[in-house]
């Protein structure tokens, strides 16, 4: 069972209708996007939509894209196979369809981490020369985990055992808690027990020859202070068969974000998995440094085979490499581009290359704002594409990051035919810079440009004139 | 002048002797030697005015007082109960005190109370105490400041704080005696004693306040924070007159202050909490009461009754009780409302007769409360009892003539005894006073329909429908109305509404009129086909049909999701009851069970004494010592000496019995007083196999016995060879449908009560799939009684997880045999993969059963075995994901 097609109008950062199309037969996907570009929003779009069917307290309203007033939704089409029929669901104010027994199923086995997950692993080994994941395990990688015996997520059995406490002389509610707390820690030792093989075998994978060992004593209720006490889980790594005395030296970031996700892999791979598998990471490899990042990509290939995968990036360079690494066959690619308006972002995406042709729309629509995103984004694609296929010499940035359109549109300008006159012809340069400079610039919507009809449908002309100049070459 | 009168009999003069040297050692000047009075100087006089003038009159009853025909004793007791009627009755002066173990006579002492109304002293159980309680009440008033006369002349001249602090402590006397005008005199010379009298001015206020005067009051509170700024009662008394005048913003504030300046003031956190409670916020009301029961104050009887309050308003039924039950051991004459409360709350949990017990105390103590009587007519209500309801509620009624809750009520019990006329004009009562009141005309409609006046009926459905569009049971109503009306289309229509919004109309109706040919019989008529077969087909079950009394808002109806699974539960099978063909039954009720229990060393020590004491000392079971699946081996003994069995045969326990005769002899029934209430016949449900469970409990609680445990009142017995049903008892699904049927049942709170355990539908199974769960529950009784499994050792987690994982199984064999349908729609199986398991009987595991069962359990942990997936994913079933609903 695979998604087929997404469709996400007005929620959260998405302002209009979008559509990804992941073919028939449900491709992986990769999104580059810009910060405040939506691609959190389709991260959390996906979330919410598999976990809305099992938590209807949670309402579409409450992330409906505040400045809309016309309702939005989101729906996912799906296919067991190609030759299967498509069925769409869909999850929105006035529609539920979630409350399905297939996207429950999914919600329940999902894999869902975003950077902001791995966070934690900045602080935990600050403390003292033991490394403590307890609230890292506890809170988050394993938070939605599901323990067999109450039917509930650890995140809700830890939650059970939260302050208030009884009053001290509150014998059976006493007695009740510890109860709980028992339940609480055998489940616990037992899935750390579980873990651990599997941990330690896709650390290897990093190229960490480790044994990974999790000390947990269990949580301990004292009846005196009224606290629940022992709130650790020490991790002990061997390394070439030497035991490491002072781990937050081995346990750098880095590698305590790769322990990290092989911790967030291993609990899903021992859990049993439903039919519609899906695996979301929002930015969680942006923590690693480039060496640990394609293993990642290895793993997921390893043992996410039969998984539907949403990478998300920001980070352009890494999402080019990623491009080069998978194959078109099994993956889609999308670029999700932000503007602001006078009143708010717009995000934009991007696919393949309907760019040129969503700005007609647009401005067709009389919505030049949109319009303009749409033009720039086309803009920036063909002049990429340009330098990329013909290997010009781009101009070197540290951080790929700060590469800007600029970059690639200098050395294009500058090619010149055999005759020494420029390869693009003076006359078109002269437009596309007159656009450039009031339009196409990528910084002009940083302040507020009041955009006219006519120029915006001038410029449309000058990209489609340079698009077709630089794909019939 | 100031003496203490002793009235006693001749016979139990050492120990009234004993008395009389306790109280003269204290100073107290004691009335007691009624020998000296010369017979002939009109004895009966002197007396009388001995009595009357008496600040206190203390009444020795004892065995011997009851076995006197005459004595000067009831002569005594005839001036002392004249002179009480004369005396304020907020003041003691009657002192009964008891010398040994005997009644207290139930004279007339007026206003409907007798003498043992009066609060009484043990002296037999307690000597010091009691002396001491005796002494507190008798010091006080006999207590003057002593004051130096000359020392007041003075005063003109010089400040003199010592003569200032005595009218000070003289004033606090007054004050407590209630006597407030006195106590302000005082207070005002102790202030011209000395102007800066902080405490003065504020005990002043105090007094002021009592009298009603807050300006006063105000005044002097100032004034007192004005001398001293740091004085935190000032401020505590000044928060207590603004409570009093419901200024709850300003009383919080000078609370707080008191509590700044003094962090352990008890009786400061005690008023805020009040003040809290005032204002809705009970967490914070309770934190506040929780304080001052710490920092253990004098009026901790007080706090505990206030957090009970709290609590039960928070709907904390259970520590609303204990707190209530608290306050009323510490000072069990406390006040009519902590019964009251108490007894409310034991009426919210369902416990009616606890309930009655403490209303009647209640009303005893202050007759006029109409809440009272409304709340015992709810009592009487629920036992069914409608004729003790009606009495109470037309009490309260008189006493409160304006509460829509009580005609209601009364609306509700006359309609259930079929007086409908009455009913009518109870509900149109309610309605006049409360005319939004959906319940109330849906009721009156249910009335009207019971009166065969149908027009008016659908009037009243149509009204409440009006006012509560979603409002079931009127649609239901209205529907069966229609009916007899003739009016396919309309009843129809409002059938289908109440279907669709989950009723079981076909309960109700099969309930109502048996089914549709004997209705169509009574009624002459032929219902339309298609309403004939929206009312056939289904089994019998039972939903009320007015609403549940107690709430007349028209707010307690369940969820249609919630209606319709219990729905489905019941139609799974029979309830046990008929499925055994036997009712359940309770424990042994001994009567003295400190008389006829024994531990293991008292049992050996009796069979030593005389072996056949073996015979009849018997393995005994308290509910506590159940244990879901096994029962937690005990060290109880019980001595079962059976009606007619020959005592003389077992000299040892006879003997042993002997101890405790006084005891035996009151207790009620017709045994002797060595015997239990019981037969030698009535042990075979004993010593068979049975399913035994504790009288009360919180979650699912069943274990099997083989080993003919004998147990007392606090378990239940379901004899019973079918050991698979304990499986199913203690199913998730069962204890989902047992909390919500004893909620309908008891209230709103969840502790199940075992004597509706027999309504517990036992859905249609196969023998091959009984046996399975059996041998399931075979493994769980063995596990529960390996030390690893529950060591909370972390070191064997793992076999704590099997455990929880063969009962999770449990739960899923429940759910398939209760909801086959939606189960297998998602295409989850339990029963058909674990029978192709062909797992062993517990017995027929040779050699080491533990590792047998790891073994198992490994296999069916397995990742990707289907009993795993399919337990992982349960919550993907929509009736599971309602009854595992994480709230």
């Amino acid at each position: 069972m695979r998604i087929t097609e997404i469709e996400i109008k007005n929620f959260k950062a998405f302002y209009g209708t979008y559509r990804i199309d992941l073919r028939k037969t449900g491709k992986n996907l990769l999104v580059y996007g810009e910060n405040g570009s939506g691609k959190s929003s389709l991260y959390f779009a996906l979330k919410l939509f598999l976990e809305s069917g099992d938590n209807p307290s949670h309402r579409f309203e409450n992330d409906q894209n505040i400045f809309i007033g016309d309702p939005g939704y989101i729906k996912l089409c799906l296919r067991a196979d190609r030759r299967s029929n498509q069925m769409t669901y869909e999850w929105s104010e006035s529609v539920r369809e979630t409350d399905d027994e297939l996207i429950i199923e999914a919600s329940r086995a999902k894999g869902f981490l975003d950077y902001k997950d791995l966070l934690e692993t900045h602080y935990v080994h600050r403390e003292s020369n033991t490394v403590n994941v307890f609230n890292l395990l506890v809170e988050t990688l394993l938070a939605n985990t599901v323990n067999p015996r109450t039917n509930r997520t650890l995140a809700q059995d830890w939650a059970v055992i939260q302050p208030p406490y009884p009053r001290r002389n509150a014998t059976s509610q006493i007695a009740d808690l510890e109860s709980w707390i028992e339940i609480f820690n055998t489940e616990l030792a037992n899935r750390l027990a579980e873990l651990q093989p599997k941990v330690s075998e896709i650390l290897g994978k990093f190229g960490h020859n480790v044994a990974l060992n999790f000390d947990f004593p269990g949580v301990k209720y004292n009846r005196e202070d009224r606290t629940l006490d022992n709130q650790g889980i020490f991790l002990t790594v061997e390394l070439f068969d030497r035991n490491i005395p002072e781990h937050h030296r081995f346990l750098n970031e880095a590698r305590l974000s790769a322990i990290a996700i092989a911790i967030y892999f291993s609990s899903i791979l021992i859990q049993p998995e439903g039919a519609l598998k899906i695996l979301a990471l929002d930015d969680v490899l942006i923590g690693l440094d480039m060496s640990n990042r394609l293993p990642v990509l290895d793993m997921l290939a390893e043992y996410f085979s039969d998984y539907q995968i949403f990478l998300t990036t920001y980070d352009k360079a890494w999402y080019e490499i990623v491009r080069q690494r998978t194959s078109d066959a099994d993956w889609e690619y999308t670029e999700f581009y932000t503007s602001e308006s006078n009143e708010h972002e717009i995000p934009i995406h991007v696919q393949d290359k309907p760019y040129l042709e969503k700005a007609k729309v647009y401005f067709n629509d009389n919505d030049y704002k949109a319009c303009v995103i749409y033009l720039r984004t086309a803009f920036e694609a063909a002049i990429k594409k340009f330098c990329d296929r013909k290997n010009l010499r781009v101009r070197y940035r540290e951080n790929p990051k700060e590469l800007q359109s600029n970059d690639f549109w200098e050395p294009i300008k500058k090619m010149e035919l055999d005759d020494g006159t420029p390869f693009l012809g003076q006359e078109l340069i002269d437009e596309i810079e007159l656009y450039r400079s009031i339009i196409l610039n990528p910084l002009s919507h940083a302040r507020i440009v009041p955009v006219v009809k006519k120029e915006v449908s001038e410029a449309i002309e000058a990209v489609e004139k340079l698009e077709d100049k630089l794909a019939g070459n | 002048m100031n003496k203490v009168f002793i009235s006693y009999v001749r016979e139990n003069i050492e120990i009234v002797d004993r008395l009389y040297q306790e109280l003269t050692a204290h100073g107290i000047e004691v009335w007691l030697d009624r020998e000296n009075i010369d017979p002939g100087s009109r004895w009966e006089q002197a007396i009388r005015r001995a009595i009357q003038q008496g600040a206190f009159f203390i009444a020795c009853f004892s065995e011997e007082y009851h076995n006197r025909g005459q004595t000067y004793m009831n002569q005594e007791l005839t001036f002392a109960i004249d002179e009480l009627h004369q005396r304020s009755p907020d003041q003691i002066w009657f002192i009964p005190v008891k010398l040994n173990e005997c009644e207290i006579p139930d004279r007339d002492i007026g206003g409907g109370k007798t003498l043992q109304a009066l609060q009484y002293v043990n002296l037999y159980e307690n000597w010091d105490d009691s002396i001491q309680r005796i002494l507190k009440v008798i010091q006080p008033g006999l207590s003057e400041p002593v004051i130096n006369a000359n020392a007041v002349e003075q005063s003109e001249t010089q400040v003199q704080p010592q003569e200032a602090n005595a009218y000070f402590d003289q004033g606090n006397v007054y004050q407590s005696k209630g006597d407030y005008d006195h106590a302000i005199e005082a207070f005002n010379t102790a202030i011209e004693l000395k102007p800066d009298f902080a405490e003065a001015y504020t005990n002043r206020g105090l007094a002021h306040q009592n009298k009603g005067d807050f300006d006063l009051a105000f005044k002097d509170h100032a004034k007192a924070i004005d001398l001293n700024p740091d004085y935190a009662e000032a401020y505590f008394n000044r928060g207590g007159a603004h409570k009093s005048k419901n200024n709850y913003v300003h009383a919080l504030v000078n609370f707080n202050t008191a509590i700044e300046l003094k962090p352990d003031f008890a009786g400061a956190y005690n008023h805020r909490g009040v003040v809290y409670l005032d204002r809705g916020d009970d967490d914070c009301a309770i934190a506040d009461f929780t304080r001052a029961i710490d920092l253990n104050p004098d009026f901790i009887a007080e706090a505990y009754t206030n957090r009970g309050l709290a609590y039960h308003k928070k709907g904390e039924i259970d520590n609303a009780l204990k707190d209530y039950t608290k306050a009323i051991d510490l000072n069990p004459n406390f006040v009519a409302e902590v019964y009251y409360n108490r007894g409310s709350a034991y009426g919210n949990k369902g416990d009616f007769d606890r309930a009655i017990g403490d209303l009647n105390k209640a009303i005893e103590l202050k007759p006029d409360d109409a809440k009272a009587y409304s709340n015992r007519g709810v009592a009487y209500h629920g036992k069914g009892d409608f004729d003790h309801a009606i009495t109470d509620y037309t009490k309260a009624a008189k006493l409160n003539p304006d509460s829509t809750e009580i005609y209601y009520n009364r609306g509700v019990a006359y309609g259930a005894k079929g007086d409908f006329d009455r009913a009518i004009i109870d509900y149109t009562k309610a309605i006049q006073l409360n005319p939004d009141s959906p319940i109330a005309y849906n009721n009156r409609g249910v009335a009207y329909h019971g009166k065969g006046d149908f027009d008016r009926a659908i009037t009243n459905y149509t009204k409440a429908i009006n006012l509560n569009p979603v409002f079931v049971n009127a649609y239901c109503n209205r529907g069966e109305t229609w009916l007899h009306l003739e009016e396919w289309d309309k009843a129809r229509a409002d059938l289908s509404v109440a279907r669709k919004m989950g009723i079981d109309i076909v309960a109700l109706f099969h309930n109502e009129y048996k089914n549709v040919e004997a209705y169509e019989r009574a009624n002459r008529v032929k219902l339309p086909e298609d309403i004939a077969a929206m009312l056939t087909q289904r089994r019998r079950s039972r939903f009320p049909k007015t609403e549940k009394f107690l709430s007349a808002d028209g707010t307690p109806l369940e969820s249609p999701d919630i209606l319709n699974l219990l729905a489905k539960l019941r139609n799974a099978g029979p309830p046990l009851s008929q499925y055994l063909q036997t009712r359940p039954t309770f424990g042994l009720k001994t009567g003295a069970s400190g008389a006829f229990v024994v531990d293991s060393a008292t049992r050996d020590q009796l069979i030593a004494d005389h072996p056949a004491s073996a015979d009849i000392l018997k393995p005994f079971l308290h509910g506590r010592d159940i244990r879901r699946w096994g029962v937690e081996s005990p060290d109880s003994w019980l001595i079962f000496v059976h009606r007619r069995i020959e005592i003389d045969r077992y000299p040892a326990i006879r003997k042993h019995l002997e101890q405790y005769r006084s005891v035996l002899s009151k207790r009620a029934g017709k045994q002797k007083w060595y015997e239990l209430p019981t037969t030698k016949k009535g042990t075979e449900r004993f010593t068979q196999t049975k399913l035994i469970c504790p009288n009360n409990y919180n979650h699912q609680t069943f274990a099997v016995d083989t080993d003919g445990f004998y147990c007392g009142d606090t378990c239940y017995l379901i004899p019973t060879e079918e050991t698979w049903l304990c499986g199913l008892l203690n199913s998730r699904a069962v204890e989902w449908f047992y909390s919500q049927v004893s909620k309908q049942l008891t209230g709103d709170y969840l502790r199940a009560r075992s004597r509706h355990i027999q309504e517990i539908p036992i859905p249609e199974l196969t023998s091959t799939q009984k046996s399975l769960i059996g041998k399931i529950v075979d493994y769980l009784i063995f596990l529960q009684g390996q030390p690893t499994t529950r060591s909370g050792d972390l070191a064997h987690a793992r076999d704590a997880v099997m455990l929880g994982y063969f009962e999770r199984i449990i739960d899923g064999l429940a759910y398939e045999s209760y909801l086959r349908e939606e189960l297998h729609q998602g295409e989850k199986q339990f029963f058909n993969p674990l029978l192709d398991e062909r797992l062993p009987q517990l017995e027929e595991i040779r050699g080491d059963k533990m590792a047998a069962l790891q073994e198992i359990f490994e296999r069916l942990y397995e990742r990707m075995h289907p009993i795993r997936r399919n337990l992982f994913f349960l919550n993907s079933v929509k009736p599971i994901r309602i009854i595992e609903d994480r709230t």
